[in-house]
């Protein structure tokens, strides 16, 4: 008999592992009620989301919870998946200051300010158009620190999880943000979508058109990411 | 002292190795099953099989494969709507007026590089202007029309049936997706795999000849598995190396830095061998370094020894002037390959070989109408030329020519989409989809025909990815893994109608090979599958 004790061992774990699975929380819809992001507290830098619906705001700790509550004081009951937890804050590379907000959106999403501060600088007309895509590989990698892998399909598809619709529910596109069209794509500063290339679950080549709104032109602005096909 | 052949895979292993791997949610019952039946692993092989080839070819970067099977004016598919599959890849591959990517019915255009080329029925052996083929296909349409080459349409990586928009799109947990899609280098993976829904440990070439070599206990003296294109993941094994060669020059030997052939350091190599090593890892590392020079030997004297006969056929064969690199000259090193079987795999091996060809330039975002024409050129005349070599009289095994011994295949991360990303006829390119059309080539291959389901073309609906915005991504209607199925039971690879329930690895390998494939329709004897006649099931079972 004891050779099988590695056996079930091994059963009892993926069995477990199964209940887990089976018994995790569905997913919120992104047009999550209202009232629901209402009855958190609001404090320090309150700001409104389109429609004039105040984003509920949390402050982050100067140290990372641990316990019931998730990292940076987002509550960890409402993760979707158990291998998928908020990264400690200190871990990131961008911002990760003391008494950063944590907005709960419209959308049921959570969203820290400074993250939301750092999209809001896309098409800055005071800095350089390759800043802008400096800025999304920057909030890609933020998202991969979050859910381990890119977002992946087209334009509209990247930016929904991008705003939330992933499985931790971690926005790192404000619900404000400016840029989006009708379709709900990312644009560019002359006003074209990006262009989103999913090479791996860690790499996203992005381009812009350039000023003459023409993909695949001279003016085309993209960054190296070292792949050929 | 006893002796330890660490590196040596049984059968006995292989099954319980694979038992292990396949070990997860959903694989646990059967799991659990195959551990009570592994001390009942099979009887050794005899290696009398005749000899068997998969030769594989990688289109990387995800081959367009709306704009190399085309449907014609009088397709018989239609989308729910009633409207035909031609009439909405008209709709959706034409850009204002300058038909963007579009090829039409010979019948219905003056301009011939516009073009499809069409597919004979089957029965009247005469075009019914259902399917065409990309004009630069002449190849492809001799083949197909002769019987030798078929298609199985809209074939892409799954972890279970999907069978449509709502399908995909639905959270739910028994509907799962393949991570990453439209993603590169998963999709490459996967589709290498076959095993969407795990992380990558070995691939389904690998895991074959794991099991030709369990079942002789012997290795050849060149691994069974040789690329033409590098390193992949598709034959990784878990006893079996990969053997990696230059199409152009076959193996580049030890040199001292200078070309050539060094004989000091290949001595140096062999003192070293006969050494009594303590660590295990110092006994392996040179037992690599030892392979590979024996295997270097072994395709340098086989490259060295082709008669001008097979010479003079190889370069009638393969026009690697016209094309002097890419697939054409990979094909004509697999072919040398072929005719030197017998000093590769050695009398006592399994006569199995599985070659990977990787041809790239596919991931065509822009400029696609030139492009893309270019590698269907290649691709339609590199198939030709290898058919030709794999038919020519002197390479028969008995009576029956080599090709009834060779199956080729091709793959891709994923198919492109319907719609294009431009306006502009010369400029305009397509991106990343999901279930293509793959071809299948061989004697064996029932050829003339297409296998699986062709799509409907029909945008924000059907089978399309999307119910806005869409711009036609398939969701695939057959698997990698059924697709693989009928490669792996006509390489011997046992599957029977009945291993959806046969658990059994004394009387079902298959379920080690694709693991995931019981989650789909049985591809041997299902309608809804459409792919049973594509390949025989191999006399020899493994």
């Amino acid at each position: 008999m004891k050779r099988y004790l590695p056996i079930v061992v091994v059963v009892g774990l993926v069995a477990w592992l199964g209940w887990v699975a089976t018994h995790k929380a569905p997913p919120a819809p992104l047009s999550a009620p209202a009232s629901a992001t209402q009855s958190a507290s609001a404090e320090s830098g309150a700001s409104s989301t389109p429609d004039g619906t105040p984003a509920a705001l949390t402050t982050v700790p100067n140290s990372s919870p641990s316990g019931a509550t998730g990292p940076a004081g987002l509550p960890a009951a409402g993760l979707a998946h158990p291998f998928h937890t908020l990264p400690a804050r200190k871990l990131w590379p961008y911002g990760a200051d003391a008494g950063t907000a944590v907005i709960t959106q419209n959308n049921g999403a959570k969203i820290y300010s400074d993250v939301a501060d750092l999209a809001r600088q896309l098409n800055d007309p005071h800095t350089e158009p390759g800043h802008d895509l400096e800025t999304i590989q920057k909030l890609l990698e933020i998202y991969r620190k979050a859910n381990g892998v890119n977002p992946t399909g087209f334009n509209f598809e990247i930016v929904d999880a991008l705003r939330g619709d992933n499985p931790i529910r971690y926005a790192v596109i404000p619900e404000d943000m400016p840029s989006l069209n009708a379709d709900g794509e990312l644009l560019d500063r002359w006003g074209t979508p990006y262009w989103f290339h999913p090479i791996s679950g860690q790499v996203m080549d992005v381009r812009s058109a350039g000023p003459d709104q023409k993909l695949w032109t001279e003016d085309d602005i993209s960054l190296p990411m070292g792949y050929e096909q | 002292m006893k002796k330890h052949h660490h590196h040596e895979i049984t059968r006995r292993k292989f099954v319980r190795q694979s038992a292990c791997a396949s070990l997860g949610l959903t694989g646990l019952v059967d799991s659990l099953a195959h551990f009570t039946l592994m001390d009942a692993a099979m009887a050794q092989v005899a290696n009398t099989s005749p000899y068997q080839a998969l030769v594989v070819i990688f289109l990387l970067g995800g081959n367009d494969a709306n704009n190399m099977l085309i449907p014609e004016r009088d397709i018989d598919v239609f989308d729910s709507n009633g409207v035909s599959a031609y009439t909405n890849y008209l709709g959706a591959r034409t850009v204002n007026s300058n038909k963007v990517l579009c090829f039409v019915d010979p019948r219905d255009s003056s301009d011939p590089t516009k073009r499809s080329l069409p597919l004979n029925n089957t029965t009247t052996n005469t075009p019914d202007y259902k399917y065409g083929v990309h004009p630069k296909m002449p190849g492809v349409q001799s083949l197909y029309n002769n019987r030798q080459l078929a298609f199985v349409a809209n074939v892409g990586t799954l972890c279970v049936p999907l069978a449509s928009t709502a399908d995909y799109q639905s959270t739910s947990i028994l509907l799962p997706k393949p991570p990453q899609l439209f993603s590169h280098a998963d999709q490459y993976i996967q589709w290498q795999s076959s095993v969407s829904t795990q992380p990558f440990t070995n691939g389904w070439g690998g895991r074959i000849a794991d099991l030709m070599l369990a079942g002789t206990g012997y290795n050849p003296s060149v691994s069974m598995c040789i690329s033409m294109a590098g390193v992949n993941k598709l034959q990784v094994g878990n006893a079996t190396q990969q053997y990696c060669i230059s199409p152009t020059d076959g193996v580049t030997q030890m040199s001292t830095g200078g070309g050539g052939n060094d004989p000091a350091r290949r001595q140096v190599i062999d003192n070293l061998s006969k050494l009594v090593y303590s660590h295990l890892m110092e006994r392996s590392y040179i037992n690599v370094a030892q392979a590979a020079k024996n295997s270097g030997d072994t395709i340098d004297n086989v490259l060295s020894t082709l008669t001008s006969t097979q010479n003079s056929l190889l370069t009638s064969c393969f026009d690697t002037t016209t094309y002097p690199d890419g697939l054409m000259v990979q094909l004509q090193m697999v072919a040398k390959m072929m005719l030197g079987r017998s000093q590769l795999l050695g009398s006592n091996a399994a006569q199995r070989q599985i070659f990977f060809c990787a041809v790239s330039g596919y991931d065509t975002h822009q400029n696609q109408a030139g492009n893309h024409a270019n590698l269907m050129d290649e691709l339609s005349a590199s198939l030709l030329a290898f058919n030709t070599f794999l038919n020519d009289a002197s390479n028969k095994v008995g009576n029956t020519p080599l090709s009834n011994f060779v199956t080729t295949l091709t793959s891709s991360d994923f198919t492109r989409t319907l719609t294009p990303n431009g306006d502009n006829t010369d400029t305009a390119g397509t991106d990343h989809g999901w279930g293509g059309h793959q071809i299948v080539m061989g004697g064996s291959v029932a050829g003339g025909k297409i296998y699986g389901q062709y799509p409907d073309f029909r945008l924000n609906g059907g089978r399309d990815t999307n119910t806005t915005n869409g711009r036609g991504r398939w969701v695939p209607s057959t698997s990698v893994d059924q697709y693989l199925a009928l490669m792996a039971r006509w390489f011997g690879v046992q599957g029977s109608t009945t291993y959806l329930t046969d658990t059994n690895p004394n009387s079902n390998s298959m379920n080690m090979i694709l693991p995931n494939l019981r989650a789909f329709d049985n591809p041997f004897d299902s309608s809804t599958a459409n792919l049973s006649g594509l390949l025989p099931a191999s006399p020899i079972i493994i």
